[in-house]
């Protein structure tokens, strides 16, 4: 059987979770710059986190667009999409024990309860709570991939 | 419409529509401050409808909770955009974007931005800041209903006893 000529869907998905990311660092970038759309880059991730700058990274003088917990959260992803496809017995004990996940949010529910959680407690937590949710991105792409191979021949004849 | 499609339609308009709603309400939408919370919520909910009708399988279905999450962020940011205009028509109203003309101007925005803005006007303004909202919507919404119905599929499938699929 010939291979699809596609460029392979869980690398889209990684260099999207990483132009994602990076995208975080532009805003203090810009603003560093003296850019006058800085303004727009932080009002694109308003809706999703609370960007109180005392709960934020900064660089060059300025927070970054989100939280230390939302930056966890979206470093987890990053770092799961490339982790994932190397650690074959844990990917196949966590999709075999599905629930298993909730796990994963556990220490990050515990971390939002404790007053005196700090910078690094609030990334580290978000980035495990959001680790096993790259993997399960990835075996949906599979599963997606794997039936459009299979209506492909349905389709040709 | 066939069957499948119909399966996976009613939950994400389901999901969808309540994440939209909720997330264009004010004050209910800072809970989406916490990590796009009401939209994960939404994804979950969908992935919820989607499972429940489902039989017991030996592997969970992760790539149709996807096109479900997907489909419930998409028709949330739709819904979403929809519910928002009057609050949007009100804060304008209110002179918001009035402050949003000088808090440019402060920022050093060419002139050619400022004049299109006051072209533009409040209500022009409202207009186009529905339609930048909601292509960033449509994006972010997609992305995070996606996760949070993976999530979902992972915590509410039925696994069959047997091991067959």
């Amino acid at each position: 059987m010939s291979r699809p000529h596609l460029i392979s869907l869980p690398s889209l998905l990684l260099v999207g979770a990483a132009l994602w990311l990076s995208s975080l660092f532009a805003a203090p970038l810009a603003t560093h710059l003296g850019f006058f759309g800085a303004p727009l880059l932080y009002a694109i991730f308003d809706p999703l986190c609370h960007q109180i700058a005392e709960r934020s990274f900064h660089f060059w003088g300025e927070p970054l667009a989100v939280c230390h917990r939302c930056a966890g959260l979206y470093s987890g992803v990053v770092l799961g999409l490339l982790l994932w496809p190397r650690l074959h017995r844990s990917r196949a004990l966590l999709l075999e024990r599905g629930r298993w996940i909730l796990l994963f949010f556990a220490p990050m529910a515990i971390d939002v309860a404790l007053p005196w959680n700090t910078e690094w407690t609030r990334f580290t937590t978000g980035c495990i709570a959001s680790f096993p949710v790259a993997l399960l991105l990835l075996v949906a792409v599979e599963q997606l991939s794997i039936d459009q191979l299979r209506l492909a021949p349905r389709r040709e004849q | 419409m066939t069957d499948d499609t119909n399966a996976k339609l009613k939950p994400a308009l389901i999901g969808g529509v309540s994440l939209g709603v909720a997330s264009a309400i004010p004050i209910v939408n800072w809970l989406n401050c916490a990590c796009c919370a009401l939209v994960v919520g939404g994804g979950v909910l969908a992935s919820y409808m989607y499972m429940k009708d489902q039989p017991p399988s030996a592997r969970p279905p992760y790539g149709d909770g996807a096109i479900v999450g997907l489909l419930a962020g998409i028709i949330g940011a739709v819904v979403g955009s929809v519910v928002q205009i009057p609050f949007t028509m009100f804060s304008a109203s209110l002179g918001m974007f009035s402050g949003i003309e000088s808090a440019l101007e402060e920022a050093g925005a060419p002139e050619q931005v400022t004049e299109i803005l006051s072209g533009l006007g409040a209500g022009g303004f409202a207009l186009g800041a529905m339609i930048v909202g909601l292509f960033f919507s449509l994006f972010i919404y997609s992305a995070f209903a996606t996760g949070g119905a993976l999530i979902g599929v992972a915590v509410f499938h039925k696994k069959t006893t047997d091991g067959a699929s």
